[in-house]
Formats: structure tokens, sequence, C-alpha cells
């Protein structure tokens, strides 16, 4: 008898058929908004998986209908709520389950349970604490998928291994790279920073002689004097980004944004008058106290919190110096090219301010309070 | 290739490319149909370890009937509080197995066997479960052995057909085709065992590039055993290779969505409707993506296949070779020299090809890849 069991088993011997691999479920996360801790988003488990782990084929009949899964709906509710909990570093955080829904992965309904998140810690230490099948598929995975403003992060958790998913998982090294790549990103996508700093710049290649513009002789001098420039920009700006990062102060975003687009006029403004003896390095110096809080709205715009601050903040700020210097790498040439022209003094340099006012004030408007 | 994974998983899963969730409003929804009756047979609470033993292989034979992986994850939960005792109850020890070997741990399952035979030297399931293990490993001789005790246990279609297949890549093709044609025509036994052997013997005929032949065994085995899938999947492939898609495709009609049917119906649809190809074929990159993230090896075989039906070459080649460290059977073998020669990298066959020259391996569909990697036959 035994052998004839066994018979039946082997001879159907096949280690190559897999239907739909091993089982999963998947989980979204998002923040709520940049302002809050909160968080939204839906954990899929499969309907199959789920008649497993609970009487959703009510009827017995093999099928699973709407009406069915509607009926188990609290059921869902409290399995969820005791497979998926999640902690950060002020403790557990409230889950709050939304009415379910459906969502088909080709031909596989999964049920979907959207939740909201609440809490209370750093972002950065969230973790997750998954049960769902856990002792009875030693397979099943779930597949977290967590949305931040800097971009995707995907993780796969095993059912009772508890699993950090927030942004300190990263290693440090990741994250300063990445804070790199924004800060070098918003610079160069930062229309407002690149008009001030080619306001600086177009100057920058001339010296004032009798109340008139005059071109430098040699290279090394436009050279120094772009480097006084955006010297004075960094250390200013580097402060007020630390002061606002670190949370010591932040002025409104609003009335930051608006001061930016005045100070780009200011800056295009005095290129009219050489006598106005105002030198680039203070001007940079001056505004780059703004444009740091601008910065630092930027570098909260990416998820950054209280717990992770220094390697964010040096590469965001590295990112922005390493912007500057590919604007500057790109323009400084051009400019000295034509410097000696005559046309670069009574055509190019007031053309090229006036534009730069013009946009300013049209971006002030833009940013004022209504 | 797990980063490649991850990246697919990425591109694919993280990207909205399924409608949203939404909440239906016909209570009558389909969800799913012909559901398993796994919370059925796990409700029963067994008394005892024959009756835990008994519910895993219910659940397994569900599973393999299926060609659902989860069963098996099921059977092995059934059977965790009584590993143990593994050592001293033989059909546990053989369940246990069947669990490892259809997850490739090859090994692992081995082990277990070992352990079984070595206090019942004669014990035939434990012999002829590891001959097909050692089978599935290219391990032809050590095999035989298994085979051949298995003379006076079993009918003689059974360990022919097991002995065929040892001789099949010992190079002894014509010996394997005259001795399991022998049983099949003389020996009397029951249907599956009768149909398991025509299966094997299509599968010889293949080798001896006798396709239509061949192609009268497949629908035989198939005939009496539908369950099987490998019988299936090889009448399938010589249905697409003989230019009969429709036929193909009406045959994976009733077949599970696994990824070697799926790789299949994409290739048969590619001639008769190009889009649903390439719309299946986007739901098995997914699938790869996805078990590449989670570090899912048991795929390789099919991941191979994919690639060079339908993707890189290279990434064949590389999911082939992988595969051909654990699984050593003629289609893992053919997966390798066949990517090898459409990547134009004649080395990546060179472990490949050193074991069929040990082996002497015979396969007539291997003579074309054969000439195009420069390997006289």
């Amino acid at each position: 008898m035994r052998r004839a069991a066994w018979l039946c088993a082997l001879l159907l011997f096949c280690a190559c058929v897999f239907a739909h691999g091993t089982s999963r479920s998947y989980l979204t996360l998002s923040p709520a908004s940049s302002q809050s801790a909160a968080m939204v988003g839906d954990w899929q488990a499969a309907v199959a998986d789920l008649a497993v782990a609970m009487p959703l084929d009510a009827n017995q009949d093999g099928r699973v209908v709407w009406g069915e899964v509607q009926a188990q709906e609290a059921a869902i509710d409290a399995l969820v709520q005791a497979n998926l909990a999640f902690s950060d570093s002020a403790g557990p955080c409230a889950l709050r389950i939304a009415p379910l829904m459906i969502e088909w992965h080709g031909e596989q309904a999964y049920v979907a349970a959207p939740f909201t998140l609440d809490c209370r810690g750093s972002p950065g230490t969230l973790a997750v604490d998954y049960r769902f099948l856990e002792r009875l598929d030693s397979s099943h995975r779930l597949l977290a998928r967590l949305n931040e403003a800097g971009g995707t992060r995907t993780a796969v958790v095993t059912p009772g291994v508890k699993r950090d998913i927030g942004t300190a998982h990263a290693s440090a090294l990741a994250e300063f790279a990445r804070y790199l790549r924004e800060g070098t990103h918003h610079i160069l996508i930062g229309y407002d920073h690149l008009a001030f700093l080619f306001a600086l710049l177009l100057p920058a290649v001339l010296r004032r002689s009798q109340q008139q513009w005059l071109p430098v002789r040699r290279l090394p001098q436009a050279l120094l004097e772009t480097l006084k420039i955006v010297s004075a920009f960094t250390v200013s700006h580097s402060i007020t980004l630390a002061i606002a990062a670190l949370g010591w102060w932040r002025p409104p975003a609003q009335a930051v944004e608006v001061a930016i687009a005045l100070s780009v006029a200011a800056a295009a403004m005095l290129n009219f008058r050489p006598a106005w003896q105002v030198r680039g390095a203070w001007l940079a110096f001056g505004f780059g106290f703004i444009h740091g809080f601008g910065f630092a709205n930027a570098l909260s715009d990416l998820g950054l919190s209280r717990g992770e601050v220094v390697a964010p903040l040096l590469g965001f700020n590295l990112g922005v110096e390493l912007g500057q210097l590919l604007v500057v790498a790109a323009v400084l040439p051009l400019l000295f090219l034509g410097r000696q022209r005559p046309a670069y003094v009574s055509r190019w340099l007031p053309g090229a301010s006036a534009a730069i006012v013009v946009a300013a004030v049209y971006w002030t408007c833009l940013r004022w309070p209504v | 290739m797990r980063a490649a994974g991850a990246i697919l998983l990425i591109a694919c899963w993280a990207q909205p490319l399924l409608a949203a969730p939404s909440r239906p409003t016909d209570p009558e929804l389909e969800l799913a149909r012909n559901l398993p009756p796994y919370r059925a047979v796990l409700q029963e609470r067994p008394l005892d370890a024959h009756a835990a033993v008994a519910q895993a292989r219910a659940l397994i034979a569900e599973g393999r009937r299926r060609a659902d992986i989860r069963a098996f994850a099921y059977a092995e939960a059934t059977l965790a509080p009584l590993i143990s005792q593994a050592a001293s109850n033989a059909d546990l020890a053989l369940t246990l197995a069947d669990i490892h070997q259809y997850r490739h741990d090859f090994t692992g399952a081995e082990v277990l066997l070992d352990a079984v035979i070595a206090r019942h030297r004669r014990d035939a399931p434990a012999r002829l479960m590891r001959a097909q293990i050692l089978l599935a490993q290219g391990r032809g001789a050590e095999a035989l052995r298994d085979c051949l005790s298995l003379v006076g246990h079993e009918g003689a279609a059974i360990w022919s057909a097991c002995a065929a297949q040892a001789y099949a890549i010992s190079g002894r093709l014509s010996d394997a085709r005259r001795l399991l044609d022998g049983a099949l025509r003389t020996a009397p036994t029951d249907e599956r065992g009768s149909a398991w052997a025509a299966g094997i013997m299509a599968q010889l005929s293949l080798q001896a590039g006798d396709g239509p032949a061949a192609q009268v065994w497949l629908r035989r085995a198939l005939a009496t055993n539908p369950d099987d899938h490998v019988v299936a999947l090889d009448l399938t492939d010589l249905l697409i290779a003989t230019g009969h898609e429709a036929e193909a495709l009406a045959l994976l009609q009733t077949r599970p969505a696994s990824d070697a049917y799926l790789i299949r119906k994409a290739q048969a649809l590619l001639a008769v409707d190009p889009v649903q190809s390439t719309a299946v074929q986007a739901a098995l990159r997914r699938r790869f993506g996805e078990a590449d993230a989670l570090g899912d090896r048991t795929h390789l075989r099919e991941r191979a296949d994919f690639e060079l039906r339908f993707g890189d070459p290279r990434a064949a080649l590389s999911a082939a070779r992988e595969n051909f460290r654990s699984q050593r059977e003629l289609t893992d073998l053919s997966l390798v020299l066949r990517a090898a020669a459409a990547a134009h990298d004649a080395a990546g066959a060179r472990e490949a090809l050193e074991w069929l020259a040990r082996t002497r391996t015979q396969d007539a569909r291997l003579q074309p890849v054969l000439r195009q990697l420069g390997v006289a036959s």
C-alpha cells in the first residue's frame, strides 16, 4: 500500500513547473505630506493567500466573490492589524485602515487594505514587524515600496523578522551621496539661484576704473574675483542653511522665496552703474544668507528629519557647491572670451542684467503673498 | 542577476503599471475561482505523525497537480513539529526530501534519502526518489545503481524507465530505447506507471531525433495522465517546432499559469497574435524581476529559456550557467549550449561541453548548436 501511494507521487516527479512562484504581498508607503510625520499606504494580499489564512470562501465552492470579502471585512481589518505593525523611535505607530479595495495583478486579484499611519518619531527609524503567513508559508515575502521625496526604495521583508525600513537603513555614505546629487540637482534646476550667480559673474571679467567698466587683462584676475564671489556666497548660505536645517530658526518659506527673487533683481541692477562701488563678493555674501534659507526649504522637502542631519546637510551643501562650480566652469570661459568686445560693456552686460531684472520682478510678483 | 532583478522590480512593479485599487460595487464580482482546498486540508488537526505525513502528502499532491509551490510550504509547516523524527520515520523523511527537491535543494533531499536507504536498503520509494534526484543532477552512473535495485521490487516498466533515463545520459541511448520499448510492450503495469514510462520513452525518442515517434508517446502519456507537466511541456514544444501553434495554444489553455507554460504561450502567440505575445512576455519579465529581487533561484531554467527566446542571449547564458550548476537534465544542458551559441561565446559553454563529453550524452537536437559552437559531433 505504501509503495503504491509513493509511486503515484513519484511518477509525477517534476521540479520544473511552478505556478506563480512563491507567495508575496505588497506594501506601499508614502508621506502624507512634507509637513507631517503621518504616512499613507496600502497592503495588498492575494485573494488566494487570504483564502488559506481565513475562511474567505464562505460557501466553500472554490470561488471567492467580492461579497464574500465584504462579509469578512472586519476580520480582514483585524488580520491586518495583527500582522502588520509599524514602530519608530517614539514607539508603535497607529494604523488606521480604510475600506478595503481590490487590485488586479495580472489575472490575480489582490485585496488592498489602504491605511494611514501615525508615527511620532523620526521617519529614519521606521520599522515593520510583519507576520502574515508566518507559521504557514516560510517562502512568503512582503515586497515593500517606500516613496520618499528623494525617490523610491524597495525592501523585501520576511515574516517574523522585524525590518528597519526607514531612511536610516541606508548607509551613511549612500545617504551622503544621495543628498550630494540632490544639492547639485537643486542648483542646476534652480533658475533663481542661477540667475543670481550669473548676475554676479557678468562683471567678474571686468574691473571698475574711473566710473566705467574695463576688461580685466588676464585670466587669473577673473578667476580670483570669481573665487571671491563663490566663496562668499558659500560661506553665508552655508550658515543659514545649517541654522534652518538644524531647526534653530527658519523664516517663512514664502518670505524667503520673495527675498531671493528681490536679491536677484538687486544683484542685476547693480551691474548698470559701475559707479556703484559694491563688490560682487560682498553682494554674494549678503544675499547668500537669504539663499541659504531657500536651500534649507529644498532640503526639508527631501524628507530630512531631526535624527539624521549631518550627512544630508553636508552632502546637500557640497552638492550645491559642486553645482555652482559646474555653472562657473561653463559660463566663465565664455564671459572671459567676450569681455574685450566693446559690445560686452555697451550691450551684453546691461542687456543680460535687464533681462535678469525683468525675470526677477516677475518671480517676485508670482511669489508675493496674495 | 540579482541586481538586475532589483532594477526590474523597481522599474516594473514600482511603477503604476496596473489599474489603481478600487472598491467593487458588484457583490458577485468573481475574484478567484477553482481555489485549491488547502484551507480545508490544513484545518484537519493530525493526531499523530502518520496523519501529519498523510496531510502533507495530500497538500503536495494538490500543489504538484496545480504546479503551485505554496502547497510545499504548507506541507513543510504541517511537518515542522515532527522534523526531529525524520531519522526514524521513512515516510516523513521521504516527504521532507520531496519538499527539498521541489525547491531544488538536492543536497538536503539526498541527505534525508541516504539516511532512509542506509536503514532500509530495499526501500523502493526512497531508491526511486534518489534516482530521480541524481538524474536531475546528471549523475547517471549513481542513478543507475538505484534504478537497478528496483528490479524485483517494482514493475518492469518502472525500473526500466528509471534505468533507461540513466543509460540515456551515459552514452547508451540505443540501449535505453531498446530496454524501455521492450518493457512497455511486454510488462503489464498500472496506468500511471505506464504513462510515466511512455513520457520517458518520448524523451528518448526526442533525443534520438525521432519526432513523430516522440509525438505518439507524448500523446499516449498525456491521455493517461494529464497532470504530467513535463510531458505537456515537451508536447507543446514539439507542436510549436512543427508549426502547430494553434494546437499548442489549445493545449496550454487548460494548464496552470506557470512560468514554463507562459513562455510557451508567448512563443506560440508570436505566430498568431504578436500583440498578445508581447503582453505575456511583459508579465513574465515582471515575474522574473520579482523573483530575482526575492532571491528566488528556482526559476533560473525558465529565466534562461525566456531570455533565449525573447531577450538577451548573454543574460540567458548567465542564467543557464548558474542553473547548470545545480540542475543537469538535458534541458539544462541544451539551454547553456544554445545560449552560448546565440551569445557567440563558445567559452561560456566550456563546462557544459566538458560534461557532455564526459557523460557521452547523446541528443540529436544538440547537433546544430554543437556545430555552431565548433564542436565536431
